[in-house]
């Protein structure tokens, strides 16, 4: 079932997000429920999506936020937003399980749903606030981004193959690859750091 | 090397990096290079994991199961266990308690989002901090609270274990109340004891039927009989007419049954007994192959198992039933589906 995170239906500023982490660390069992709460249908979602199966992804997703809990005391502003450090390791532990088991790409889930976005909320850089309308935008990056290079983008994110991997699979040379994939991760970018909704 | 503005392939070398996808080498040289100081770089990269963030973001948003945060719960209780049992958080326990306390708790009400504590988080959330309506309240959970995870844990696995007991004593009671009622009739005179043989999947089992020819009364103790979801085992006399159903055994999850009845017909009509496996409900003839088998003789002697009648024993011996003869079977259908089954190992028991 693919669901909009209702559970963050109010704004979080990024303070709210840092002393949830930072309780966290301190252990505090409660701040670990609301992270799951708030970002289990983020991080599961994201987790089926690497590794195809949901018996996997429910058992990744056990591992994320108990590394979460272990990790939190060492979680670093500096290195990104709570939400970013999370899908991280989310993602991390994805690929790991998913490279040990040599899944095959026909076992991968497919986007086949659209998915509400309008409640869901990321870290707007000028007012600290989480803001429904980037998140909005970065969906509409991906939207209006050129197909070559989503392709590319999707296939480094969800396989982790290389750019010489995903060359030889796509039949491009290599460098135009590497090429896309940074035009790709521009663009995404582009929503947070102008503000303004991304161009194609 | 330390660059003074972001290039081409600085930026290149940070997106791909960001995304986990260089190789081992490539990666290895551009973490030196990080390491190395070039903020450039750095802030490349910073930028590139955040857009790297922004892409998981549009990964469709799928709900766990309902189950997950509670063997989430779970884990988190197994290690928190074992974080109080470090010598560091023995120290934290040894603080002040009233000023520790305090201060956690007036922190985690200020800085946790309430209005995010869905009802499906709350019992969790209740054991550390949501379920306080005061502060000192928090105080006292929040202090408590390794320990009570502890107790907890211990708790639930005394009852597991009394659960277990109560299991033990209940099936020794039966079995003793069982073995109580085989006795007396064994103190019967001239009671006679059959044992019926196994076949196939019960050809571990451990059948024994005790006739009382004067009252009637027949008992049937069994053991190692083959359980199936849905089905219930029923004991047949098998008599010239053909099988009459004896009952149904209340068969345990270990495959133990025990059943007192009384057989409508004369003893010395009786042919044999046989058990068959049956969907649940009524039935008034076997539809399933016969699990076991034990001839019923005229003579009222103790019959014993493996055994089997020779040529120069007559068929109304003392032994067990015939197993590789049928010169040795009575008249009657009660051999047939044994004999045909030995050999298919799928014949049911028709009326005959």
């Amino acid at each position: 079932m693919v669901v909009s995170i209702g559970s963050l239906e109010s704004l979080l500023t990024n303070e709210e997000w840092v002393a949830l982490i930072r309780h966290i660390g301190r252990g505090d069992k409660t701040a670990l429920a609301v992270l799951y709460d708030a970002t289990g249908p983020l991080v599961f979602g994201l987790v089926l999506m690497i590794v195809g199966d949901r018996i996997t992804a429910e058992q990744i997703t056990l591992d994320v936020y108990t590394a979460a809990w272990k990790t939190a005391s060492t979680y670093d502003e500096g290195h990104g937003t709570p939400l970013t450090w999370l899908l991280s390791i989310a993602r991390s532990k994805a690929m790991a399980t998913f490279n040990s088991q040599a899944h095959s790409s026909s076992h991968r889930l497919k986007i086949e749903d659209g998915y509400s976005a309008a409640d869901l909320t990321i870290l707007d850089d000028n007012t600290g606030r989480l803001s429904p309308e980037h998140f909005e935008n970065a969906g509409l990056a991906l939207e209006t981004m050129p197909a070559e290079e989503r392709e590319v983008l999707e296939i480094a994110y969800y396989e982790g193959l290389s750019a010489g991997e995903i060359a030889g699979r796509l039949g491009r040379p290599p460098e135009e690859v590497k090429v896309q994939i940074t035009k790709a991760m521009t663009n995404l970018l582009r929503p947070i750091v102008s503000g303004k909704r991304a161009n194609a | 090397m330390r660059h003074d503005c972001p290039t081409h392939e600085i930026k290149e070398q940070a997106a791909l990096y960001a995304l986990g996808v260089l190789t081992h080498l490539e990666a290895s040289a551009f973490e030196s290079h990080i390491r190395e100081g070039c903020e450039i770089c750095r802030a490349e990269l910073f930028k590139f994991e955040r857009a790297a963030g922004m892409f998981a973001l549009n990964a469709p948003q799928i709900k766990p199961p309902a189950y997950l945060i509670d063997l989430l719960q779970a884990r988190i209780e197994k290690e928190t266990a074992a974080r109080t049992q470090s010598p560091e958080n023995q120290f934290a326990v040894d603080q002040p308690f009233l000023t520790r306390a305090l201060a956690h708790g007036r922190q985690i009400v200020a800085a946790i989002p309430w209005r995010l504590v869905s009802i499906r988080a709350l019992p969790w959330a209740a054991a550390s901090a949501f379920g306080v309506v005061s502060i000192m309240l928090l105080v006292a959970l929040s202090s408590a609270h390794s320990a009570s995870a502890n107790q907890d844990h211990a708790i639930i696995e005394a009852k597991k274990q009394i659960e277990q007991m109560h299991g033990l004593v209940e099936r020794a009671t039966g079995r003793s109340k069982e073995l109580a009622e085989i006795i007396a009739i064994l103190g019967v005179p001239g009671v006679r004891q059959v044992q019926l043989v196994g076949e196939g999947p019960a050809a571990s089992s451990r059948i024994t039927l005790y006739m009382d020819d004067k009252s009637g009364l027949c008992i049937i103790s069994a053991d190692q009989l083959p359980v199936a979801d849905g089905m219930v085992h029923h004991l047949w006399f098998v008599t010239p007419e053909g099988p009459k159903n004896a009952g149904t055994l209340q068969t345990d999850e270990n495959g133990h049954a025990f059943l007192e009845t009384s057989a409508e017909a004369n003893f010395r009509n009786l042919n044999a007994a046989c058990i068959t496996l049956e969907p649940e409900g009524e039935v008034d003839h076997p539809t399933t192959r016969v699990l076991a088998l034990g001839k019923i003789t005229r003579s009222p002697r103790v019959h014993k198992q493996n055994s089997a009648a020779t040529p120069d024993q007559p068929s109304d011996s003392e032994e067990a039933p015939p197993q590789h003869s049928q010169t040795d079977a009575p008249e009657g259908a009660e051999q047939r589906p044994r004999h045909a089954a030995r050999q298919s190992g799928t014949t049911s028991i028709d009326n005959h």
